[in-house]
């Protein structure tokens, strides 16, 4: 029953679950169902009461070939069982048909009727005063109905009786509403007590089911942090949940929810890497969960400027929702007419995209989703400011705003902060506790060695008297001279250390110098191959390519000017300029390779300072050496993970293979040698003996299953104190 | 149809300038000069709708011809190539601006800019940018700040704080108002930087001045003088911290 409710939830949420059911567990019920048929027969009054009861959940449970709950024949057993119950009066038996019931007609998404037998449900339970048969049918209720007050009466009923499983269940849900609602902050204690619950739920009931309510418990703490606009937290708890599920080998790993987040957070490689493991399970997916998953898919065609691409799924998720009718839930739907109207404006179709988004925007109001209010205003300022009717535009702007303010209410955004600094605090107790326990250990243990150390001691004491006038006569007279012998010594070793100073200051001198001069060779370097590239474009007439590149170039070089007067730039302006750079190799080759950028972790971009020009001469060399003499499609792969500071930066490419590499060029007439990477390690190893900041490399060869060269793969490790002291230089 | 002058010494500049306006069917070229002579004469004749105008331009530049003119009733963008400081000077004032080789397409936006436009506050503009000309290091007063309805100038001391939004950026103001800026929040940053403004979060910019009392937490938040308060993230906490105690070592 648990898991069915959950399922009708997330299709209206349409949050991330394969529905999937492992064949043994069908397998299970369905053995388990045949018994149970089998010994119903030979009973009697309540006790065959509970057994068509029993065969009814058991039916809940059970997921058809086609992927859909058999709701009928729930209700063929449990109809069975609520006639007869009441035929002899017995309430308990009745109430828990009832519930069966409803579920059942809950699954065939028939409310109505859902209601009509929840409300009986609910007055027999009253009557019978049985706590937590009252907090089922509330919590069916509030399906229904009045989902805060519903849910917040459920939890009380199931408080009182002590069932852990069921509060945590409901808390859940009405954490979901609240974020379905935008009424973040009024959920956010819920979502807090959730994660309580679920951790004190999972100790007793270590089932699939229970540590998906932890999981759950991070999602819901993900949406607060999403809200508030805190995506690094949001994202730490999506990897809490993703490590989680991993351990726990549980099939919810937070894959699109992750993909969805590095999209919005502008990262869109990374959030195709996620997207593609979201899909390999594409199979198992329910129709709407797939269509949902289409939605995160158009978002990235989006940002990678893919208009047409992202249309064309759009259209299709579209219809799939309008097929699926009520079971798709209102907030997917809107969700997709948001994301045609973006792509429209995009291709400039303004008028046709105002009207999707106004007609999005009308729904969303009438249902109060105040997030996707919150999109639609905004993307209705664009499409009026596209359209040139700036008063409209400057006032749904206003609309935006007012919403956005009330949901990241600073209130809220302070508690949330408060939060995350009390779970540190919290953690740091724990290790004081745990300090404190290991201190009283060692405490009595050293009790019982202290006497047993006094009796040694008091031996000592008299050995140490006699030993000590023995010896003192014949120290005395080497005293002195050893005094002596120490001056001369230390002054000697003064001299040294000066010498060593100066040696060091110079040194340093010498390595501020070598910097400047490395960078001034960088640029040269850059801008003739540039130039000699835009020459062979004039030469052969492509004046519009020689154009477009030019204009790239100088954009380019403006950006390395001014940055390489810094020592160190954040690693958001790295990565601006190596995309420049790659787009400009792209133009020059044809786009004969493709690229991406990926964060494998929250990588916090704009706070990351490294040296200017450090990941450039790495690519450069993968596509003048790897890529470039390559037959069909090149890859090349930036992929940046961070973790204990440590910045890792892996450059794989697929190109021939450093082998093959050094084979071409000894073959070339052009022998002139790459100095982009030699000057970078160069860097490297000044960089290293002047800030203390450990940088390295490795270089890997790639090959393919047949042990053919398939690739080369340079991995680049930057410790980098985060920071604060550079700003402040 | 809006008339236009090119400004620019190097006669190659100003063929490609016309070469990417051809394509503009709003635009007509009344007049090219190579000087900045040239120009005042050119635009006394002509009262131009627009001038393209170069800033690095032997014996007078761009600014100075500027300073000449007793009436600005035109729009101006500036076209340069490797300027710094002359470019934070343009950018406090929010006259638009091309950087050179020019982009086709960024042309064609600051033409669009300038046929949308209703009102033209330009005699402002260019107090801001000659002040900011003749003492770059000195902190200037007053901000221009691209609006939804146009421009306005804002004093630089009235600000409280910055929110990103987006492409837009709204700043709280002392008077108790909001204004929404068309200006990203890192645009605003380079700008205000000098000013006692601090970034202190993702989406925050702070004026250092006008902050009440730091709130400890794990970032945690600031309160600042009208009772609102700004969320620190972690990452910057030391930043600020040297930033409001500078003696403290």
């Amino acid at each position: 029953m648990k898991k069915c409710l959950l399922i009708i939830i997330l299709v209206q949420i349409c949050a991330e679950l394969a529905i999937a059911q492992k064949p043994e567990d069908i397998k299970r019920d369905s053995l388990r169902i045949d018994s149970l048929k089998k010994v119903v027969l030979l009973l009697k009054d309540t006790a065959r009461i509970n057994c068509l009861n029993k065969i009814a959940e058991a039916f809940i449970n059970q997921v058809g070939s086609n992927g859909q709950r058999r709701g009928d024949s729930t209700f063929i057993y449990a109809d069975m069982a609520n006639n007869e119950a009441r035929d002899v009066g017995y309430k308990y038996g009745q109430v828990q048909a009832l519930l069966n019931l409803a579920t059942s007609k809950l699954f065939l998404h028939k409310i109505k009727e859902t209601e009509k037998y929840s409300r009986p449900a609910l007055q027999l339970s009253i009557e019978l005063n049985d706590d937590n048969m009252i907090g089922r049918c509330y919590s069916l209720l509030a399906i229904l109905e009045n989902p805060f007050e519903n849910y917040k009466k459920a939890i009380a009923r199931f408080q009182k009786t002590g069932n852990i499983s069921l509060e945590t269940e409901s808390t859940t849900w009405l954490c979901m509403v609240y974020a379905e609602k935008g009424q973040y902050e009024d959920g956010f204690p819920y979502c807090e007590k959730c994660i309580q619950l679920a951790n004190e739920n999972v100790k007793k009931d270590s089932s699939e089911w229970g540590h998906e309510l932890v999981l759950w418990s991070f999602y819901n703490m993900f949406i607060l942090y999403k809200a508030a606009a805190d995506y690094e937290t949001a994202l730490d708890y999506l990897f809490k949940g993703y490590k989680y599920a991993e351990e726990k080998k549980i099939g919810w790993k937070m894959y699109a929810d992750i993909s969805e987040l590095y999209c919005i957070m502008n990262k869109p490689d990374s959030a195709l890497l996620f997207w593609n493991l979201w899909k390999k399970d594409w199979n198992s997916y329910a129709v709407g969960h797939q269509a949902y998953g289409n939605n995160i898919r158009a978002q990235i065609y989006i940002k990678n400027q893919q208009a047409d691409s992202a249309l064309s799924l759009i259209e299709n998720t579209l219809s799939v929702f309008n097929n699926m009718g009520a079971e798709a839930g209102a907030v997917p739907p809107i969700k997709s007419m948001l994301l045609k109207a973006e792509i429209l404006n995009q291709k400039k179709n303004y008028k046709k995209a105002l009207h999707i988004a106004n007609a999005a925007v009308e729904q969303a109001e009438n249902y109060g989703f105040r997030p996707e209010m919150m999109n639609g205003y905004l993307l209705l300022s664009s499409i009026y400011h596209n359209l040139n009717k700036n008063k409209h535009a400057y006032e749904t702007l206003v609309k935006h705003l007012a919403i956005k303010d009330s949901i990241q209410n600073k209130q809220f955004l302070i508690r949330l902060n408060n939060y995350k600094r009390e779970a540190e605090d919290a953690k740091k107790e724990a290790r004081i506790g745990f300090l404190n326990r290991d201190n009283k250990i060692k405490q009595q243990q050293l009790k019982q060695e202290a006497t047993f150390r006094n009796f040694i001691i008091a031996v000592s004491i008299a050995l140490v008297f006699a030993s000590l006038y023995v010896f003192r006569n014949i120290n005395l007279k080497r005293k002195n001279e050893r005094l002596t012998q120490e001056q001369k010594e230390q002054e000697w070793k003064m001299k040294a250390l000066e010498s060593e100073n100066r040696h060091v200051e110079l040194q340093r001198q010498s390595t501020a110098l070598e910097m400047q001069a490395l960078r001034a060779q960088m640029n040269p370097h850059f801008i003739f191959n540039s130039l000699s590239s835009i020459n062979h474009f004039i030469l052969r007439n492509e004046s519009k390519t020689a154009s477009n590149y030019l204009t790239r170039f100088s954009r380019l070089i403006r950006m390395v000017l001014i940055n390489s007067q810094k020592t160190l730039i954040t690693l958001n302006d790295e990565l601006e300029m190596l995309r420049i750079y790659l787009e400009m190799e792209r133009l020059r080759f044809k786009n004969s390779f493709d690229y991406g950028i990926i964060f494998l972790n929250a990588v916090d971009a704009d706070n990351i300072y490294i040296p200017p020009l450090l990941l450039q001469p790495f690519c450069e060399n993968a596509i003048w050496h790897g890529l470039m003499n390559k037959d069909g499609q090149g890859r090349l792969d930036i992929e940046l993970s961070m973790e204990n500071n440590t910045l890792t930066c892996t450059i794989t490419d697929n190109g021939i293979g450093r082998k093959r590499a050094e084979e071409m060029k000894s073959k070339s007439a052009e022998k002139e040698k790459s100095m982009g990477l030699k000057i970078t390690a160069d860097r490297l190893s000044l960089l290293n003996a002047e800030k203390g900041i450990t940088t390295f490399y490795t270089i890997e060869d790639i090959n393919d299953e047949d042990g053919n060269a398939a690739g080369t793969k340079v991995n680049l490790h930057i410790n980098c104190t985060e920071t604060t002291e550079v700003i402040n230089q | 149809m809006l008339k236009a002058i090119i400004v620019d010494d190097e006669p190659y500049c100003c063929e490609s300038l016309i070469a990417l306006l051809e394509d503009n069917s709003d635009v007509s070229i009344v007049s090219v000069c190579h000087n900045g002579i040239e120009a005042l004469s050119a635009i006394k004749t002509h009262s131009p709708d627009i001038v393209f105008l170069d800033v690095e331009m032997p014996k007078m530049n761009g600014f100075e011809m500027l300073e000449k003119l007793n009436q600005v009733n035109f729009e101006i963008i500036f076209t340069t190539s490797y300027d710094q400081y002359a470019l934070k000077a343009i950018r406090f004032s929010a006259i638009d601006y091309l950087l050179k080789p020019i982009d086709s397409e960024e042309l064609q936006k600051a033409v669009q800019k300038v046929n949308n436009r209703t009102q033209k506050p330009i005699s402002q503009q260019l107090e801001i940018l000659l002040q900011r000309v003749h003492q770059p290091s000195t902190p200037i007063n007053k901000i221009a700040m691209p609006t939804m309805e146009g421009l306005q100038m804002i004093p630089v001391e009235s600000i409280i704080s910055c929110e990103s939004d987006s492409n837009y950026t709204v700043l709280q103001l002392k008077n108790n108002k909001k204004l929404i800026v068309s200006r990203t929040l890192k645009e605003i940053e380079e700008l205000l930087e000098e000013h006692s403004f601090v970034r202190v979060h993702r989406c925050y910019l702070a004026n250092l001045n006008e902050v009440e009392k730091y709130v400890k937490g794990e970032g945690g938040y600031l309160v600042m003088s009208d009772g609102s308060s700004i969320d620190v993230s972690r990452n910057k906490k030391e930043m600020l911290m040297k930033k409001l105690l500078p003696y403290k070592e």
